[in-house]
């Protein structure tokens, strides 16, 4: 492919896409491997919001998984009370998560660093303890009922592959929206008011302003998510607050490496297949888990993905000519 | 009065876990999120010990101590050694502690079962009554040696050429170097420090959480909390820290009810933060930003 033309990572964005959409005509599909497919289109498309707050924007937010079961069972409520189809529940979702997001906001305009991830690991245990005590939300057991993309009119194989593309456009959403946040001027920006705060108001840009755009647009699609999970699995349960969950999720976006798509999405498919292959595995499989997180970080300064690119610099640092001081001596 | 026993108790235990995720703070700008473990194993050290060895008490704590000791001499060696300095050390060693929190608990659960070990009660089972309440001479002795521990750090810290070293190295980390104040061996120090610490507050706890694989996850989240309510780096901030979570822990527990306690402690939390960002200390000291 000539270099150039077509913006970089086009080729493999298209492989990939390829590969998606033609992976139910090529394996043979069972309910286990689908239901981690579904998964992953939730998960990932989690990561990638998550990893636009705390990657690009540098805004140490655990809110994620808060935002995302508060919209979940906020939408899924609605739907069922008030009988709503699957498009008005996603679009309460959105909703919810516009004003979880904003809520979320307004402590990140005056908070630093572990101060206000400590807060946002509150909101987790705050929603925990409600939902669990609440009568109407299913205490423990959780919320079901809600309605699902796929009619029940349907056969067990085609409402597998309605769940299936809609995990995949779920997905592709999520990257779009990231694309644009993370590409787009708004990305430019933040990236500067992490690097330097001071700098970037010197340079007169709005940081508050463009912090609250990144947080409140990530947390509409978060939520959207949320409610997506709801029209998947037909409902939600209080583990979505877990601090289990919360840490896999964030192992998930770190292994693969917090600053690019690719990685989150690597990350994201290693973590789950190990998560749903040892499924049965107990302790081991959370001690396998936590060794590769560890290993991984220990290795690469910037999570897989960004490997490439770590040994091209250390190549390039033992190779090249001898600096000045070297010369002098 | 059996409020502000039961307050005391739980203030010595969290200030001990919160004094040490404050001091690996000041001294390297790290959240150590595997200081669970610490409490984990230290809790194991003394059921090892009072298995193995002897059920006397110096013989119990110091199992106690020395567990929680060896697991930061662990962190030191798996996560300081190789990332400080680095690229991105301010996720990476989040990230690693966290790794090493879910291996160590888990680690645990492989090696010893998921049944709870009871530990002897290290001073004994009388009770004394004070000022018309009844406290168990658990409960006493452990508000009294964390009370001693922590005042013996304090002043070691203040008074010590190894407290100075410390103070240097918050402010100023090459300038420590400068001086001739070595940055890995103070680690190294720190961490031992604050997982003795946590070893001892598992064992003085043992009679009310038993050891067992999942343990350190209460305490952690707690000595979190208190140490950011305090301000991240103050000693005496941590200290008035664990006192006011103390309080509200015991009033929540007896009249709201045990569900509802970590809810308002992060309340408490929340509200401190608005109105004082860097905590009740945070911004009396020089302290880390």
């Amino acid at each position: 492919m000539p270099r150039g033309i077509l913006p970089r990572g086009t080729a493999f964005w298209s492989a990939l896409f390829l590969l998606a959409l033609y992976l139910p005509a090529v394996t043979d599909f069972g309910d286990a491997f689908l239901n981690t497919c579904v998964l992953f289109g939730v998960y990932a498309a989690l990561n990638l919001m998550w990893a636009l707050v705390m990657g690009t924007a540098g805004i140490y937010s655990f809110a994620t998984l808060a935002i995302a079961g508060i919209s979940g069972y906020g939408a899924g409520y609605a739907a069922i009370e008030l009988s709503l189809p699957w498009p008005a529940m996603l679009a309460a979702g959105a909703i919810v998560g516009v004003v979880v997001g904003l809520l979320v906001a307004l402590p990140a305009l005056r908070l630093r660093g572990v101060y206000f991830a400590l807060l946002t690991f509150g909101l987790v245990e705050l929603a925990r303890s409600f939902v669990v005590q609440s009568k109407p939300l299913g205490l423990a057991q959780g919320l079901y009922g809600a309605p699902t993309f796929a009619p029940e009119s349907l056969s067990a194989v085609g409402s597998g592959m309605v769940r299936y593309y809609a995990a995949l456009a779920l997905v592709i959403v999520a990257l779009i929206v990231y694309a644009a946040l993370d590409r787009g001027r708004v990305g430019t920006l933040l990236r500067t008011a992490r690097g330097s705060e001071p700098f970037a108001r010197g340079l007169g840009i709005g940081v508050v302003r463009i912090r609250l755009v990144v947080i409140v647009v990530s947390s509409a699609m978060i939520g959207f998510t949320g409610a997506c999970y709801l029209a998947f699995f037909g409902g939600i349960s209080p583990t979505i607050f877990s601090f289990d969950t919360l840490l896999l999720l964030f192992a998930m976006m770190v292994v693969g490496g917090i600053g690019s798509a690719r990685g989150v999405l690597l990350g994201t498919a290693l973590l789950l297949f190990i998560d749903q292959q040892f499924l049965d595995a107990g302790a081991l499989r959370l001690i396998a888990a936590g060794v590769v997180m560890l290993v991984v970080t220990l290795v690469t300064s910037d999570g897989l993905a960004g490997l490439p690119a770590q040994l091209r610099e250390r190549r390039a640092a033992t190779g090249s000519l001898p600096t000045q001081t070297e010369m002098i001596r | 009065m059996d409020v502000i026993f039961s307050a005391l108790s739980l203030a010595a235990i969290y200030g001990l876990v919160a004094i040490g995720v404050s001091l690996t703070w000041a001294a390297l700008g790290m959240l150590n999120l595997a200081h669970g473990v610490a409490f984990a194993v230290g809790a194991y050290g003394g059921w090892l010990a009072a298995d193995h060895l002897s059920d006397s008490a110096p013989v119990v704590l110091a199992g106690g101590v020395a567990g929680g000791a060896l697991v930061g001499c662990a962190i030191y060696l798996l996560v300081v050694v190789p990332l400080y300095d680095r690229p991105n050390w301010e996720t990476r060693h989040l990230i690693a502690t966290l790794a090493i929190s879910l291996v160590g608990a888990n680690l645990l659960l492989e090696l010893f079962g998921p049944s709870a070990k009871a530990l002897p009660a290290v001073f004994g089972e009388g009770s004394v009554t004070i000022a018309g309440s009844v406290v168990t001479a658990d409960k006493l002795g452990a508000i009294v040696s964390a009370a001693v521990v922590l005042g013996a750090v304090a002043v070691v810290l203040r008074r010590s050429r190894l407290g100075l070293g410390l103070r240097v190295l918050t402010q100023d980390s090459e300038g420590a170097a400068l001086v001739g104040v070595s940055r890995n061996r103070m680690a190294l120090g720190v961490l031992a420090l604050s997982g003795g610490l946590a070893g001892l507050a598992s064992v003085l706890l043992a009679q009310t959480f038993y050891a067992n694989p999942d343990v350190g996850f209460v305490p952690l989240v707690k000595g979190l909390l208190v140490a950011v309510l305090g301000g991240l780096g103050s000693i005496p901030g941590a200290i008035v820290a664990a006192l006011v979570m103390g309080v509200a822990e015991a009033l929540t527990a007896t009249y709201l009810g045990q569900e509802y306690v970590l809810m308002t402690l992060f309340v408490v939390l929340a509200v401190v933060l608005l109105v004082r960002p860097r905590g009740i200390a945070g911004l009396l000291e020089e302290a880390r930003a």
